[in-house]
């Protein structure tokens, strides 16, 4: 997942191309934005789940990034620093969203409800005519997700779909691997409560 | 969080070394069995997510950074050309044909003065404001008319206060 | 033509030149405005205030003080910036206003001097309000912006 286009993530390639973005090299910039596109493009859509928008919103993560070169100074990976860009602007976005519909985050799961070792749902056998197609399991997903708040939602993409590692991830999204990895023990049982019935179906 | 809850994350994701692993699982005891089906989950979980959750391919990607530049050029300062004064004073004939380009400039002008110029419809018009939308919802925006300064409002309320920085 | 002759002739011909072209300049420039579509956009960031002890308002401003006062209450006005552009249809224009405030605009279409415009205002990275308006010469649009110092500031915009 962290494999760029050239293959090459925080060589000093990359290095030679940063310092020439801070001289106010576009053509640099350019190279950059090339490798790392995908991944941009890839941590808005799941957040946004319209491709539309996630375009617009990359499109604003790389102008920002461009905007503060300047103070990149080399203490995380480029990569780091971009993904918590993205994050940051994907968590407003998704506020600025809920806020505007009016949506509360429901995120009433308490420890005593998830301790360690509980007793998960009994488990059934699907029956054939109960698989669900892509779509239904799109949906259930982004209805699932859409319960997690902005913060928790982030954590679950990156580490489940990114594969970045709890110290990356802290990073990204300002805060310590402490709170990345409780974040995460809560969005996944909360997930699993909402979508255990959808993976024992397929 | 509890540190357990946060070793059983870690053990999950297979993030303890083989002895933090080995310590961990001989704690759980009696807990074990429920702490493996946990594990099973959260890899099923991941899985389906991988798998069904995935976003697309960036489309068009070449146009993504055609616009991004195209935008970011538009920002960027461009030099200015300096250009440079010609040596001496202009010729007799550059003279005349500048006098001449005044001559043009004065009659299309006067044209311009005789030919019956319209009104424009602007009188007792009044500037309309067609759909208003706040940028947040701590913002809201209300068209308003005040007749007698014949002046159209946008009011908007909800906005930070801003230092003197905001008056330069 | 003599170089003697030519020299002779070169200031009379020069100072008549430049007295024609500043007439014609003259009398073209308000003319060439009242024959234009109104697709120019001016835009100025003013701080309004009741402080006694303000400069007094300089043109363009002077001729919105009334409105102003009538509209908001404040009886004094400070040009903080102003910018113009002439708007060609769809093309998005950038109209800073101040360090803090930016206006975008694009016209969507043009009939009998009136505009029809998006317009977006950002404060910094923050879009305020967008909006659809149309706007005609002598008819100003007041966007009421935030409290400032002792007063507040309001945004005009006036289509020439």
């Amino acid at each position: 997942m962290r494999q760029d286009d050239t293959g090459q993530p925080g060589s000093s390639d990359e290095a030679g191309l940063i310092a020439r973005c801070q001289e106010g090299e576009l053509s640099a910039f350019n190279e950059l934005t090339v490798r790392y596109r995908s991944q941009v493009f890839a941590i808005t859509y799941n957040a946004l789940r319209n491709e539309q928008d996630a375009w617009d919103l990359s499109q604003e993560v790389f102008i920002k990034a461009w905007r503060n070169i300047g103070k990149f100074r080399g203490q995380a990976s480029f990569f780091t620093w971009l993904y918590r860009i993205a994050a940051n602007m994907t968590i407003d976005w998704l506020r600025r969203k809920r806020i505007e519909a009016g949506l509360e985050f429901d995120e009433t799961t308490s420890p005593g409800e998830i301790a360690p070792g509980a007793a998960t749902l009994p488990h059934s056998e699907p029956l054939p005519h109960q698989r669900l197609q892509d779509g239904e399991i799109r949906a259930r997903i982004d209805a699932a997700m859409e319960k997690l708040s902005p913060e928790h939602r982030l954590v679950v993409m990156l580490r489940e779909i990114d594969g970045l590692s709890y110290e990356e991830i802290a990073e990204a999204a300002c805060c310590s691997v402490g709170t990345v990895m409780s974040r995460l023990f809560y969005a996944r049982k909360k997930l699993q409560a909402l979508l255990k019935d959808v993976y024992d179906a397929i | 969080m509890t540190p357990s809850e946060e070793n059983l994350t870690a053990w999950i994701d297979g993030c303890l070394s083989e002895e933090e692993a080995g310590r961990f699982e001989k704690a759980l005891g009696a807990a074990r069995p429920g702490a493996e089906q946990e594990r099973a989950q959260a890899r099923r979980l991941g899985e389906l997510l991988r798998r069904h959750w995935k976003a697309p391919e960036l489309a068009n990607a070449d146009f993504f950074n055609h616009q991004l530049l195209a935008r970011l050029e538009a920002e960027a300062p461009r030099p200015v050309e300096k250009r440079a004064k010609p040596a001496g004073g202009p010729s007799l004939w550059r003279l005349l044909a500048a006098a001449a380009a005044c001559c043009v400039i004065v009659g299309a002008a006067s044209l311009a003065l005789l030919s019956p110029v319209g009104h424009g419809g602007s009188h007792g018009y009044y500037a309309q404001i067609l759909n208003a939308r706040p940028g947040d919802s701590r913002i809201s925006a209300k068209p308003l008319h005040n007749k007698k300064a014949n002046v159209t409002v946008l009011w908007l309320d909800g906005l930070d206060r801003v230092s003197s920085e905001g008056r330069k | 033509m003599s170089r003697s002759k030519e020299a002779r002739l070169h200031a009379p011909v020069l100072r008549a030149s430049w007295a024609l072209l500043i007439f014609a300049l003259l009398l073209a420039l308000p003319l060439a405005r009242a024959g234009e579509s109104g697709a120019t956009l001016w835009a100025g960031l003013v701080y309004v205030s009741n402080e006694a002890n303000s400069a007094p308002a300089t043109q363009p401003l002077a001729g919105f003080g009334e409105k102003l006062k009538s509209v908001f209450g404040y009886s004094h006005m400070q040009m903080v910036s102003e910018g113009r552009e002439k708007l060609a249809d769809a093309a998005e224009h950038t109209l800073p206003l101040g360090k803090k405030f930016r206006l975008l605009a694009v016209r969507k279409s043009a009939e009998d001097g009136k505009l029809l415009l998006d317009l977006r205002l950002f404060q910094e990275d923050r879009l305020l309000v967008q909006t659809q308006a149309k706007l005609a010469p002598q008819s100003p649009l007041f966007l009421r912006g935030p409290l400032c110092d002792k007063g507040q500031l309001v945004i005009v915009l006036q289509v020439e």
